[in-house]
């Protein structure tokens, strides 16, 4: 399902790895009409990959058959650049205990967030009302 | 344009005293339980060197990176040299936020890998 205006676009996607190819497409074309160059572009779709992983990895616990996220993607000026905003409805966590893991424990996993951190301007954890998290990303031009 | 859908090991052909895996398209998670398994498939016998060739992956992600990190761990106690050949740079930058290229035998192409 998709609703689009000119500044924003809505998409409800299964919570599924073989959907990632379809929201870094989507996330790409945001981008780069908000005004990213392709090195950023490149850089918001990383992570927005990450933070869908993580959903379907912690949020579903991989039981993802019939789940969905919510993906807004929207255009923002003054200051000029893009928020991302992913819905879940999966299991909820306090948004202080979402971190990455120290870079020096080297193994893998864990890596996620610090991608998002170091890419993004902002990472906001929410819990929803009900169920599921609400994870808001800003990038800047 | 890959889909997500091909298989990420495009090929394995044998070099010197080692192969090279070939590997293509998207490296997430939509692809790593397949390409992990095989990886450790490699690795239960695993010949002197293994060379990663990277030419035709088009991005990564940390689930990609997990899976190197772990068959470098392998490799290691199985005294096999892993090595990592022709990343692009979105592949690069995947490395460079995680601050592990020093891990790695990295080379710009497999014929320098070779050698």
């Amino acid at each position: 399902m998709e609703r689009a205006t000119e500044r924003k676009i809505q998409l409800e996607l299964p919570a599924c790895p073989c959907e990632l190819a379809n929201l870094r497409a989507a996330t790409a074309k945001a981008a780069l009409a908000a005004g990213f160059c392709q090195d950023k572009v490149d850089n918001i779709t990383l992570a927005v990959t990450e933070a869908f992983t993580n959903i379907i990895r912690h949020g579903y616990k991989e039981k993802c058959q019939d789940e969905k996220v919510i993906l807004t993607l929207e255009k923002l000026s003054e200051p000029d650049g893009i928020k991302i905003t992913m819905r879940d409805f999966g299991n909820q966590v306090e948004p202080c205990q979402i971190c990455g893991r120290d870079l020096d424990d080297i193994r893998p996993g864990g890596l996620g967030v610090h991608i998002m951190r170091s890419l993004m301007d902002l990472v906001e954890f929410k819990k929803a009302d009900s169920v599921g998290m609400i994870l808001t990303m800003i990038k800047y031009c | 344009m890959f889909t997500g859908r091909e298989k990420v090991i495009k090929g394995v052909r044998t070099v010197n005293d080692g192969v090279v895996v070939e590997l293509q398209g998207s490296f997430d998670m939509s692809c790593s339980k397949d390409l992990r398994q095989q990886m450790m498939d490699i690795l239960v016998d695993p010949p002197k060197t293994i060379i990663i060739d990277l030419t035709e992956v088009e991005c990564m992600d940390s689930s990609g990176l997990a899976i190197l990190i772990e068959a470098l761990k392998m490799s290691k106690r199985k005294m096999c040299t892993l090595k990592l050949a022709a990343m692009n740079k979105r592949v690069k930058g995947v490395f460079e936020i995680a601050r592990i290229e020093s891990l790695f035998d990295i080379y710009d192409n497999v014929e320098s890998s070779l050698r």
